[in-house]
């Protein structure tokens, strides 16, 4: 009677006795507040450090030329340094509107922290700056990444690349963007609109890639786009206008992980998006009127693409199809007469003229700058198999190939609506 | 064993104690009763003379016989006693023809003197005095070798007052009271089938509990009654307290959190159950039956979920559902979120709950856990207290001490959140004491999301769920009708199904009779309705 | 205790068991096998194996019918004698003790590689084997129960991921279909691993002689296999659908990856990864569940020793040390590889082999037992 009742626990004790050396460790127990959460990372040349210091308020920890992996020297060549913007805790209160009416009350700045520290590697520099922060730094909520094109030009993303994909906490869809100038200087920018310049950054990304103004060019794009055979990655690229505002300029054009240029006109980046097939779209484009000399203001919201490869006398010849919807959003004078349904058909080919001609261009830089972003290299390895494997093989081969394969570009385009005026 | 009593002095040591009355009685089990009066009166005054509400009371009858009545005066109902006993006793003429034997006494006595439905005729003493003990009172007859017994008992009966535990909004009123008989009576009430079967048991040895073992015949299994009726059997033990004391005698896992057994104060709930299939056990002193077997969905049930539509029904029904497994896991997943994963709550947030934690010196389990037993502090202070100072302890508890534990720096503004809502979701759960075996699984995974974080909450939740799929009442899977599937029990499982769509009992019972529902009415109900007050097609005469 | 062999495994429950067999820990890695083998033809290297498993499962599951109340080592006593099966009944329970420890080792990698950094992979592992093997003790009926109930929670993560990533997913990623530079060796080697990490579906060997209705186990091993393989296939799908061929080479486990990507609408868990990581620990634990059942059960039935549970304590301690064996990452991938293309010849080559001598012997399981 007494071993039955006992039977349970004699079983219970064993496994307490054995959960019981597990429990004493709580190995990886963080709390939030105990961990230095940063939420955007700049990068910039040493160079362009170097030129900047003077204006540094704080001495710069990372000129001396020592690493803080006690390399003395550095692999690579060239230190390059790290920015950091780190949330302080506390800073941003709990829950809406606790801080007050005034909103120009609390400053920005205050509920982020910006620090700078040196490096060869990512690691490295991250390394220096956990020398700064008493907490660790955590990962995990890093939302935007800025590139300086100083860098981006000079060493490339491959450094870049290999710690984010491999770092557990890093997530896949932060926005890695190439800046104009110093990349440091998005980190100090001081929106308004936001309590935390990072999160106003990437909402500026985000919106931007609702409104069909971006493409969905994220890091995790980036990575993929980096190793595909036929084809070449794209990232954001901005420059910070006055102080507080940045600008969405083009985009960056990389050969594999080196940027070779940029767009010539933030509007190439609807052209980029109307090559790769991007349904929806948001840029508004000037167009002028057969036959007359005013204008009208003509919106995309809807596209449609087509990659056609052919062979004539065994190389390939590239053709693209698109269809482009959109409405007439703005006219600019009484003698446009919108009520003619020959008109519109008359605005459609100017539209479809102008973007042929928009296209065009933005071939012919990517064929200057040895770059395929749009991937027609895909099509080719995907569509013609034997082609790709008798004659391409590999991404340099793909490269030295695409500037001389010709490519047919069609558009349609129909205009649907004219808004809530009538004519 | 030896040893053990050796060395700590725990020997049988049978000392020379003077016997008590259940020694007697034990060595005289067979002592009849003499027919001499005063041999049999000393016997039962040696056993209960020390009671001062003993009463003997000597009379003669028909003018000469001696006679005594016997019985204990705060057991028994004393106006029966002297109106209907006493009085036509004293009062009875001697019979024409006279009582030449004893036989003839017995018979005059029960059919022409006493006023008294209950009678029995014992013989042996031993039943006698168990008789007296249960209030009822012994008439001794000099020259009569058995005892009449009348069944006089009186106890203070409480009235049929509304369950104080299961409130329904719609349903019956009345509830079980402490006596056997008013809840057999409260069950007979709403079960007017022959086939309704109350078998007695007698357990407890100095409590003589009487136990109820109800079934539908023909309804409930024969092997789960017999089972039941077996293993109540079993059950050797001086007292039976209440319904609750059984049923951990009876249970299959004594071991597990979870309750095997349910238990009601509502008759109708206990009308519903058995015609399902189920065994009711009543016990006398209680107002708790105890529901034979009992799988995990009975406990998130409520009678409402019946009398009300199945529409809103099956939403009030997921909303329970909701509460328990929020009471179930909530604290562990926020002390995961916090210290082991904070990328997964949205960066904005994120950075706000590190600013509302920045104060706090504890880490987020020990916050949680220590405002968890807090919690629990408060609930079982306002459980025992006064109903009139409960409520504003409650209310001083949870306003004053939460506020303060932020205010203070001691907890953040979350946690207190998180720890409310965790409690109040713990109340949603009907069940009791399915309830508590949640909060105790709350703390064990709020340790283990300590330890692991999510993967110790996973780990934790997965022994929990294999707990469950291993564990069987009566034999039932515990988490039928869930597992193993059964697409009529589903039916009743998360959502509650139209009562028309669920014409069988529950399988997992094995009834002998499965279905519930004449096929022929579930047609009926599904015709198209007729509209004869349509205003589109008057008829002739309005 | 099973003294008195209870048939109460239904079909559906015996096609819950081969599908959360199947799906473990193995889907995080298999898109990068699979397209390291045949690059864009990742999913055809997929298909590949799983036909080449449904071929392992239908001759087990047929042997198992044709001896519907006894266990494989049992049978395989009456096939071809005593000590040679016993030999390979041997051979077999180290395999499948071996394959627990390697899963076990390998969740526990992913663990510690992507949320317990700071944690001892031993604790790790031994956590959810102490768990495994705590459950292990329960009959065939619970088991059975077991992977029914967890089923939902098994499939669910891999189904929502699929979903999700669909919207990113190209076409264009997944052509050509059979890969560009296509290698048959290369095709046919990653398909061998990708069978590999079917081999749970034995497990249908040990469940078979506690079904209701044995003649429905060909039904249920293949339901089981095709919906298995189906998310399998799924995953594949979307991993190299999203990231490219090329990418998904390069991770080192591609579907956590694919989860990382993967936003759900409405924002309310900002990432995805942690969270399915943590539902897929049940469909590691089902995995090492009937794996380890399985090895328990032989050993039992093979030393006709006892219960079950009682090997389960005993295996306890074999199994974390060869969890422990590999020293880092890449040989534990090497020795998963190794392992798996071993086990093929005793989860499909050594049931090839009954079957025929089977066919040739005219041996059926009807009859009274041998001895």
């Amino acid at each position: 009677m007494r071993t039955e009742a006992f039977r349970g626990l004699r079983r219970v004790i064993p496994c307490l006795l054995f959960i019981l050396p597990l429990v004493t460790g709580c190995w990886d127990r963080l709390e939030i507040e105990q961990r230095a959460t940063v939420l955007g990372l700049a990068i910039d040349t040493e160079s362009a450090v170097a030129e900047e210091a003077p204006r540094d308020v704080g001495k710069s920890p990372s000129i001396d030329a020592t690493t803080s992996s006690g390399m003395d020297v550095p692999y690579g060549g060239t230190l390059f340094r790290l920015t950091a913007q780190i949330a302080v805790p506390g800073r941003i209160p709990l829950g809406p509107g606790e801080g007050g009416g005034g909103g120009g009350g609390s400053r920005p700045q205050e509920a982020v922290w910006v620090l700078h520290s040196a490096g060869t590697t990512v690691n490295d520099a991250l390394q220096q700056l956990q020398q700064q922060v008493a907490d660790k730094l955590f990962l995990g909520h890093l939302r935007i990444l800025v590139v300086s094109e100083a860098f981006a030009r000079a060493r490339g993303m491959q450094v870049l690349t290999d710690f984010l994909v491999r770092h557990p906490e890093v997530r896949r869809t932060v926005w890695v963007v190439v800046s104009r100038g110093r990349a440091a200087d998005l980190m100090q920018t001081a929106p308004p609109l936001e309590r935390v310049p990072t999160l106003y950054l990437m909402s500026t990304l985000d919106h931007a890639k609702q409104m069909g103004k971006l493409s969905n060019d994220f890091f995790g794009m980036f990575a993929s786009k980096v190793v595909a055979p036929g084809r070449d990655p794209v990232l954001p690229y901005v420059e910070v206008m006055q102080r507080d505002n940045i600008n969405l300029t083009g985009l960056a054009f990389f050969q594999g992980d080196q940027m070779v240029g940029t767009t010539a006109r933030p509007f190439d980046i609807s052209t980029y998006m109307l090559l790769t097939g991007v349904r929806p779209g948001g840029y508004t484009m000037m167009v002028q009127v057969p036959g007359q000399a005013d204008t009208v203001m003509w919106q995309a919201y809807r596209r449609k693409q087509r990659v056609d490869v052919t062979f004539a006398n065994g190389r390939p010849h590239l053709s693209v199809q698109l269809h482009i919807d959109g409405n007439v959003t703005e006219k600019s004078s009484d003698r446009v007469n919108l009520d003619d349904a020959a008109v519109i058909r008359r605005i459609d080919e100017a539209v479809a003229a102008k973007t042929r001609a928009n296209i065009e261009a933005v071939l012919e830089r990517t064929r200057e700058l040895g770059t395929d972003p749009v991937g027609f290299g895909e099509y080719v390895r995907a569509k013609h198999r034997r082609y790709w494997d008798r004659a391409v093989k590999s991404k340099d081969r793909w490269r030295d190939l695409y500037p001389d394969i010709p490519v047919d570009v069609r558009v349609t385009v129909t205009t649907h609506r004219l808004g809530m005026k009538g004519r | 064993m030896t040893v053990w009593n050796r060395w700590f002095g725990r020997g049988p040591e049978r000392s020379s104690r003077p016997p008590t009355p259940s020694d007697i009685l034990q060595q005289k089990t067979d002592a009849k009763v003499s027919g001499r009066l005063d041999k049999d009166v000393r016997f039962l005054q040696d056993l209960f003379g020390r009671n001062d509400d003993f009463v003997i009371r000597t009379l003669q009858m028909f003018d000469s016989r001696p006679a005594c009545l016997l019985y204990f005066s705060n057991l028994v109902n004393r106006d029966v006693i002297n109106e209907h006993i006493l009085k036509p006793l004293m009062g009875a003429e001697r019979p024409r023809r006279g009582l030449r034997d004893a036989r003839g006494m017995k018979q005059f006595l029960a059919k022409r003197v006493i006023y008294y439905g209950e009678v029995h005729y014992e013989h042996r003493l031993a039943k006698v005095a168990e008789a007296l003990l249960r209030g009822e009172t012994i008439l001794l007859v000099e020259g009569l070798d058995e005892a009449l017994h009348l069944a006089t008992r009186n106890v203070v009966e409480r009235a049929v007052e509304q369950p104080e535990t299961e409130q329904v909004i719609r349903g019956g009123r009345d509830g079980f009271t402490e006596l056997l008989a008013t809840n057999v009576t409260l069950l007979r009430y709403r079960l007017q089938t022959p086939n309704f079967r109350v078998q007695m048991l007698t357990i407890g040895r100095a409590t003589k509990t009487k136990v109820g073992v109800c079934y539908v015949e023909g309804v409930a299994n024969d092997t789960l009654v017999q089972e039941v009726l077996d293993r109540l059997q079993a059950v050797d033990v001086d007292g039976v307290i209440d319904a609750g004391t059984l049923e951990q005698f009876i249970e299959d896992n004594h071991w597990s959190p979870f309750p095997q057994i349910q238990n009601t104060e509502r008759p109708d709930k206990c009308v519903a159950t058995l015609l399902e299939g189920r065994v009711v056990i009543l016990t006398d002193g209680t107002p708790f039956a105890l529901i034979v077997p009992a799988v995990f969905t009975q406990f998130y049930q409520t009678l409402d979920d019946y009398t009300e539509r199945p529409l809103m029904a099956s939403l009030i029904r997921m909303v329970r559902i909701v509460a328990l497994i929020f009471s179930l896991v909530f604290p562990s997943l926020y002390v995961s979120v916090i210290a082991f994963n904070p990328e997964l709550i949205p960066t904005k947030f994120a950075v706000a709950v590190a600013g509302g934690r920045a104060g706090v010196p504890f880490p987020a389990v020990v916050e949680v856990l220590v405002m968890e037993v807090t919690m629990e502090v408060l609930r079982e202070a306002t459980l025992r207290l006064p109903q009139q100072v409960g409520g504003a302890l409650s209310i001083v508890g949870v306003l004053v001490v939460g506020q303060a534990a932020v205010a203070a720096g001691f907890a953040s503004p979350i946690t207190v959140v998180v720890v409310a809502l965790t409690t109040i979701g713990s109340f949603a759960t009907p069940a009791y004491n399915a309830a508590v075996a949640l909060r105790i699984l709350r703390f064990v995974l709020t340790v283990l999301a300590g330890i692991w974080g999510l993967y110790g909450v996973m780990l934790g939740l997965i022994a929990i769920t294999h707990h469950m799929l291993s564990l069987r009442s009566f034999g039932v899977p515990y988490l039928s009708p869930i597992v193993p599937g059964d697409w009529q029990g589903l039916k009743d499982s998360w959502l509650r199904a139209p009562l028309w769509w669920m014409p069988r009992r529950p399988r997992h019972l094995f009834p002998q009779d499965p279905t519930r529902l004449a096929p022929d009415t579930q047609g009926v109900i599904l015709q198209r309705p007729s509209h004869p007050l349509d205003p589109v097609r008057p008829r002739r005469r309005r | 205790m099973e003294a008195p062999r209870f048939q109460t495994v239904t079909f559906l429950e015996a096609t819950a068991t081969v599908i959360s067999t199947i799906i473990g820990v193995g889907v995080l890695a298999l898109p990068r096998i699979a397209a390291e083998a045949g690059n864009s033809g990742a999913p055809l290297v997929t298909l590949l194996g799983i036909v080449l498993s449904t071929v392992g499962l239908v001759l087990v599951t047929a042997l198992g019918m044709r001896f519907p109340r006894q266990s494989p080592v049992e049978y395989s006593e009456r096939i071809i004698g005593r000590w040679p099966a016993r030999g390979v009944s041997l051979l077999l329970v180290a395999f499948f003790a071996t394959l627990t420890g390697l899963a076990a080792r390998e969740f526990a990698e992913v663990v510690v590689t992507s949320v317990l950094p700071r944690t001892p992979v031993e604790v790790t592992a031994i956590a959810m084997l102490a768990l495994t093997a705590w459950c292990c003790r329960a009959n065939l009926t619970t088991f059975a129960y077991a992977h029914l109930f967890y089923l939902p929670f098994v499939l669910a993560p891999g189904l929502v991921i699929v979903a999700l990533s669909l919207k990113n997913a190209a076409l264009l990623n997944l052509l050509p279909v059979v890969g560009n530079h296509p290698d048959a060796g290369a095709i046919a080697a990653g398909a061998l691993t990708v069978s590999a990490l079917f081999q749970g579906s034995f497990v249908v060997a040990m469940v078979i002689p506690g079904m209701r209705r044995p003649r429905r186990a060909m039904a249920a091993s293949l339901v089981g296999i095709c919906v298995a393989g189906g998310l399998y296939l799924a995953i594949v799908i979307a991993t190299v659908g999203v990231f490219g061929a090329a990418a998904t080479a390069e991770f080192l486990w591609p579907t956590l990856e694919l989860a990382k990507t993967t936003l759900l609408p409405g924002e309310v868990l900002e990432r995805l990864d942690a969270a399915f990581l943590m539902v897929w620990v049940t469909a590691v634990f089902t995995t090492l569940y009937s794996t380890y059942a399985l090895t328990a059960r032989a050993l039992r039935d093979l030393f006709r020793l006892g219960d079950h549970s009682l090997w389960v304590t005993f295996l306890l301690p074999y199994v974390f040390l060869i969890a422990l064996v590999p020293p880092d990452i890449v040989r534990l991938y090497q020795v998963i590889e190794w392992v798996g293309r071993f086990g093929l010849w005793i989860t499909i080559g050594y049931p090839c082999l009954l079957w025929l001598v089977c066919l040739l012997g005219g041996a059926r399981g009807d009859e009274p037992h041998a001895n």
